[in-house]
């Protein structure tokens, strides 16, 4: 069996979803990742040692780290427990379909934080970033990311959600 | 001969069989239709067939001659060229279940003949019922008049209307002999219900009777309403009109008709059931029906197989070049192949543990048969054998990205369908759940209006317990376009 690290749900091996929920269960490196917080020639020794293959990971197994948002302006801390993927946003009122994080406390709205901004994901022991789609993108360490393409994250990274500053704190 | 079919087409064995093939092939045939379990005629002409088919071919001498007066035909074999992916190369020895996926993809290996281009005969069956008064039906006659300007000269329409009964509003006419239609059209007058059988029939009497040889035949249905108590004549006709190599397309116009029950009529016949709820939804269809016309290069495609026993099939997608759930029937039937163009199908099995000793596992051996457009009435088959080695006891995750990423857009269509089961079954929060977890996976593949649409609707669905007027087809026929890579190309 493998477990969804998302929502628990139960899925014969061979499985690349969660029927449940649609979380992807197996890591592919041609899976739209990239880095861009570390140096160029540094990504390309990483990855020509696995040759164009595939690198196959099966989920689960390194240690993931637990994931903390610093709110830059605020001060405030979020720590994210439970589960290994997260959607970041402004919650609306009346709206049923939430972001699992809630920044609408921190004056999202006229720092331009869409309803539905960025997910984080936890993987074999690394955070992903993804925009959603947001109006007003996403930077990390000051950089635009480009929209729907997952980018790993470090600890201490600053992500910018339209102007809302945070910091990724991991701790493994 | 039937219908001109060479001893080995009879067998279901290619021209370059060996003995042994033949003999295998005699036997299953000479098993499955002997006289003894299948009475009547018809089984016993067939049985006659497969005998003098295997004195012939089993026979070197006999059979040589025979190869030399058959040779000009030979050159008709394989139009229809197949490639097979798998989610994993070999089958690892587990004490549990798994899964296997498996990407079927066809192409034509002959160019299009603009001179082999068949003759078609296409029927539409127009619902005027009630509910088709006004815009609606505006819309469907404004259609078909451009519908027809866009067919050949040589091509043949008819159409049938239909409430609880069905009028012959224009018999099977060549289009460059059509006068008056929209006169004719201008004649349609709704009232009364829908009763899907009596126009389905009426569409089948008139393309079934024009018997010439040789004629594509396609039905197109428009209807906007549920039918009532007819639904299994109505698969029944549907199995006939397959086993007559006419294909059924059933367009569904706005939020009443009964998707679940289209759907699987028209997958029947190899057609798809497509939602039209807009005048640019039909443009793009009649657009697409009439390229599509003269681009077919093989037709009435169906998937005649077998599973190892223990072996499940969970389901089989066509992702192109119309989008369907395919139907689990034996033999499954898969649609058409366009000159330039891919077919791509993708199954998935359940497979049992695997045994100590086995050293190989048999997911579907079978043929695919198939017309050629340009010969139709030839039958045509291609031997698939889906059969993968066991080897270690972990799973190597190796899978073509094609496949991923068909994946990806399946668990997003099948969660909503699971949503709106959810919401037929009065589970709203669970629905309301499931619609979070699309529109989240909508988001990350860039597919923002459907993210916001899963969104609004759960809104409605967790305040009232419904979706919006047509929101669940939206949603249903939104992410189930989204399986074919090419539409979302288009839109984007």
């Amino acid at each position: 069996m493998i477990l969804c690290p998302n929502c628990h749900n139960k899925e014969l091996p061979g499985a690349y979803f969660c029927g449940e929920c649609g979380t992807q269960l197996i890591s592919l490196d041609f899976l739209n990742t990239r880095m861009i917080n570390k140096p160029v020639d540094e990504v390309n020794v990483s990855e020509s040692g696995s040759n164009s293959f595939p690198t196959r990971r099966v989920i689960q197994k390194p240690k993931d780290p637990n994931i903390s948002l610093h709110l830059v302006e605020s001060g405030k801390v979020i720590h994210l427990s439970d589960k290994k993927d997260f959607t970041v946003g402004r919650a609306v009122e009346g709206q049923s379909i939430l972001p699992d994080v809630d920044v609408s406390a921190y004056d999202a709205f006229s720092l331009g934080v869409s309803r539905m901004h960025v997910s984080l994901r936890i993987l074999n022991g690394e955070v992903y970033v993804m925009d959603l789609g947001s109006s007003n993108g996403t930077k990390i360490n000051g950089q635009k990311i480009v929209q729907h393409v997952e980018y790993s994250v470090s600890h201490g990274d600053l992500i910018t959600l339209g102007r809302l500053k945070m910091q990724v704190l991991l701790i493994r | 001969m039937k219908s001109g079919e060479t001893w080995y087409e009879i067998l279901e064995i290619s021209s370059e069989a060996t003995v042994e093939d033949i003999r295998l092939a005699y036997f299953e045939h000479a098993r499955k239709y002997h006289p003894d379990t299948n009475p009547g005629d018809l089984a016993r002409d067939w049985f006659f067939q497969i005998q003098e088919a295997y004195e012939t071919l089993s026979d070197p001498k006999k059979r040589r001659d025979y190869d030399e007066s058959i040779r000009g035909r030979k050159n008709l074999k394989d139009s229809v060229g197949i490639s097979v992916k798998y989610s994993s190369s070999t089958i690892p020895r587990l004490d549990e279940s798994q899964v296997v996926y498996v990407m079927i993809e066809l192409n034509s290996l002959v160019e299009l003949d603009h001179a082999k281009i068949p003759q078609n005969h296409l029927c539409l069956v127009i619902d005027r019922s009630t509910s088709m008064k006004g815009s609606r039906i505006e819309m469907v006659k404004e259609n078909i008049l451009q519908f027809i300007e866009k067919l050949r000269p040589s091509d043949v329409i008819s159409i049938v209307t239909f409430n609880d009964r069905a009028d012959l509003l224009i018999t099977p006419t060549k289009v460059s002999e059509i006068h008056l239609i929209s006169e004719k059209l201008a004649t349609i007058k709704c009232s009364g219900s829908t009763e899907l059988y009596t126009g389905i029939k009426a569409g089948f009497d008139l393309l079934w009777g024009n018997s010439a040889s040789g004629i594509r035949k396609q039905m197109i249905l428009l209807t906007d309403g549920h039918t009532y108590g007819d639904e299994e004549a109505c698969y029944t006709l549907a199995q006939k009109l397959k086993t007559r190599g006419i294909t059924l397309n059933a367009l569904g116009i706005g939020h009443e008709w009964n998707d679940v029950f289209l759907d699987h009529l028209s997958g029947l016949t190899g057609g798809s059931s497509i939602f039209i709820s807009s005048t640019s939804d039909l443009r793009n269809y009649v657009q697409k029906l009439s390229e599509s016309i003269s681009v077919t290069a093989a037709e009435n495609l169906s998937f005649d197989f077998q599973s190892e026993d223990g072996i499940t099939t969970n389901y089989i997608y066509r992702l192109r070049p119309d989008v369907s759930v395919l139907p689990l029937e034996n033999p499954v039937p898969m649609g058409e192949i366009y000159f330039n163009k891919k077919s791509v199908y993708l199954l998935s099995f359940t497979i049992p543990p695997v045994q100590e000793k086995k050293t190989s596992v048999i997911l579907a051996k079978g043929k695919i048969r198939y017309q050629p457009s340009a010969h139709s009435d030839r039958k045509m088959r291609l031997f698939v054998n889906m059969t993968l080695a066991v080897k270690g006891t972990q799973q190597i995750l190796n899978p073509p990205q094609d496949i991923i990423e068909a994946l990806s857009r399946i668990s997003i269509y099948q969660m909503q369908e699971k949503a709106n089961l959810d919401v037929k079954n009065g589970h709203f929060n669970n629905a309301v759940a499931r619609l979070g977890s699309i529109s989240t996976q909508l988001f990350k593949i860039g597919n923002p209006d459907m993210a916001l649409k899963a969104i609004q609707e759960a809104d409605l669905i967790k305040t009232s317990g419904k979706y919006s007027k047509d929101g669940d087809k939206q949603l249903k026929y939104g992410t189930r376009a989204l399986l074919s890579p090419e539409v979302e190309k288009r839109e984007s």
